[in-house]
């Protein structure tokens, strides 16, 4: 055995996780980085320092499954007036300009095999922060909760929600 | 949070880690070094006669004796306090984390106490063995819950249930930190020039990029960030100094110089603690705090009585500067004399003017008025600064007459 074949071995060995570091590292998920969606929307603006209600703009939240987004037309009732000199309303314009929908990226995602209804969360009492943090102070959206079952079933257990696989899994 | 704490709150964080680096260091050299001496010294020594006694394999001389262990329970101590002081983490009550201190004294006086003999001349008897077997397990289970507990740090989600759900205590992020301190332990028991330990160290710097790829995985998405990938990185390049340095030794079995192994044992062990403090860094904010006090349930909490409603009522709020307010909250969309969004306010309200509880109740409540315009936003105005707002608003047009 050569003598340098250990440590060719070894530098592989390393190297390769090293390399796995580097993958996890660039494939992390795109949500959490910044600038990913498609206008730079500031709820410190609209929820935190104007106060606006959640359901001001995410009109369907107590009411239905989805929370909703705002349609183009709703953001442009309040901004054919205000700020409309900043790049960022301007795309907002050129969007209702076009008569196309703005692609946000989704940032809560559930599994397609999950029901979830926002309504039923809403009006046990739940306020919007214990699922999504402190979104009025967060000048990108981020995702504070894991979303993941253990954390949906502590709380259900927590609070007495029921507890049967085909409340959430249908 | 006293003021002290927040402009010192880098300084502590930084005490904490070194704190804790120190703990993981003497309690992993411990811990395995009696796990390792143990075996040859009480088991064997009765039926095979020593070698001369004089030069017996006695370990280094190191962290023996009352005072290292004080020193060590003190550091102990000095962490767990920085830990609730920096991340003012309310997780279990102060008894309960006395106790816990009390155990990690009396398993750190026992594996002392096992040491002392083990060092002594004379052979050592199932007393000082039972003592250190029981001692080190009593250390290990202890560092297994701390380090457990300071994975929980991570996921502030699952806090709010640890009362009514002690196992959500147990994560495999924890699992995972606990067998990196193993093998931290390994290799600072493998730092023996005597007895030739150094596969010690190879092999456990082969299986800690392992628990590195794992203590990612297993993280919360929340606290993965450039620089923990960047300590983690670190980390791996340090395990792999590690492995290339123990290698030659090991193959040509010539003994191991001490110092740089040691040196990036420390280092390891330094990023290791690092890498915890970075993910807590990247979590432990404001607004993934935000919302953990969660509502009661309707109907399960009885009503508290009213005896300390009554006292909180005589609390006058504080006047309500309705300019501000108006500032803040309503000139976005509206200027008193010309259009914005809203129309201007000269032109509507005079309407308004014999009764001003009709426009706070307008404020608190708009309704679509002129199809010309969107319809005002409910901006969740409380009574009293519904109140304040009409007051200044009213106030305002009066005092300069509308060109209407």
């Amino acid at each position: 055995m050569p003598k340098w074949l250990p440590h060719i071995l070894l530098c592989a060995y390393f190297g390769g996780f090293l390399l796995l570091i580097a993958v996890l590292a660039w494939f992390r998920p795109a949500a959490h980085r910044d600038n990913s969606q498609p206008i730079a929307f500031p709820h410190t603006v609209h929820a935190g320092r104007l106060g606006l209600a959640c359901n001001f703009c995410h009109e369907s939240v107590a009411h239905g499954p989805q929370a909703g987004m705002p349609a183009v037309a709703k953001c442009v009732s309040c901004h054919q007036a205000i700020a409309t000199e900043r790049p960022e309303i301007q795309k907002l314009l050129s969007y209702q300009k076009k008569g196309e929908p703005i692609r946000w990226r989704r940032i809560h995602q559930l599994p397609d095999f999950i029901y979830f209804s926002h309504k039923r969360h809403v009006s046990s009492g739940l306020d919007c922060s214990a699922c999504h943090g402190a979104i009025a102070e967060m000048k990108e959206v981020r995702r504070v909760r894991s979303l993941q079952m253990g954390w949906c079933l502590s709380c259900h257990r927590s609070r007495g929600a029921s507890f049967d696989c085909a409340t959430c899994h249908k | 949070m006293l003021p002290v704490i927040q402009e010192q709150l880098l300084l502590i964080k930084a005490m904490q880690g070194v704190c804790q680096t120190l703990l993981c260091l003497s309690l992993g050299y411990l811990a395995g070094e009696v796990l390792l001496t143990l075996p040859g010294k009480a088991l064997f020594t009765p039926s095979a006669p020593q070698p001369p006694s004089t030069d017996t394999a006695q370990g280094p001389k190191v962290l023996t004796g009352r005072r290292a262990g004080l020193l060590i329970a003190l550091i102990m101590a000095c962490n767990l306090l920085l830990m609730k002081i920096a991340y003012r983490a309310a997780l279990f009550t102060g008894p309960f984390w006395g106790g816990l201190t009390v155990l990690f004294i009396i398993g750190l006086a026992l594996i002392l106490t096992a040491r002392q003999h083990l060092k002594g001349a004379h052979p050592a008897g199932r007393l000082s063995l039972a003592a250190a077997v029981i001692g080190d397990l009593l250390l290990l289970s202890i560092c297994y819950f701390l380090l457990n507990a300071e994975s929980l740090l991570l996921t502030p989600e699952a806090w709010p249930f640890l009362a009514t759900r002690p196992p959500l205590l147990l994560s495999w992020h924890g699992t995972v930190r606990f067998a990196q301190f193993t093998l931290l332990a390994l290799m600072l028991a493998g730092l023996d020039r005597r007895r030739n330990r150094q596969v010690l160290i190879f092999g456990a710097a082969l299986l800690w990029p392992l628990g590195q790829i794992l203590e990612l995985l297993l993280g919360p998405e929340l606290a993965r960030s450039p620089w923990l990938y960047l300590a983690a990185a670190l980390a791996l390049m340090t395990s792999a100094a590690l492995a290339l340095m123990t290698t030659g030794p090991l193959l040509q079995k010539r003994p191991l110089p001490l110092t740089p192994p040691l040196a990036g044992i420390i280092v390891l062990a330094m990023l290791w603690v690092l890498g915890a403090q970075t993910a807590r860094e990247n979590t432990l904010t404001g607004v993934a705090l935000a919302g953990l006090q969660l509502p009661p349930v309707a109907g399960q909490t009885p009503a508290i009585p009213s005896a300390p409603q009554t006292a909180a009522k005589p609390q006058a709020a504080p006047a309500i500067d309705g300019g501000q307010l108006f500032q803040q909250k309503c000139s976005v969309c509206h200027r008193f004399d010309q259009r914005l969004v809203g129309p201007p306010l000269n032109t509507v309200l005079g309407k308004y003017r014999p009764d001003k509880n009709k426009l706070a109740g307008f404020l608190r409540n708009p309704q679509k008025v002129d199809p010309g315009y969107p319809t005002m936003p409910n901006l969740n105005l409380t009574e009293q600064e519904a109140d304040a707002v009409a007051g200044y608003l009213l106030d305002r047009e009066t005092a300069q007459p509308a060109p209407r």
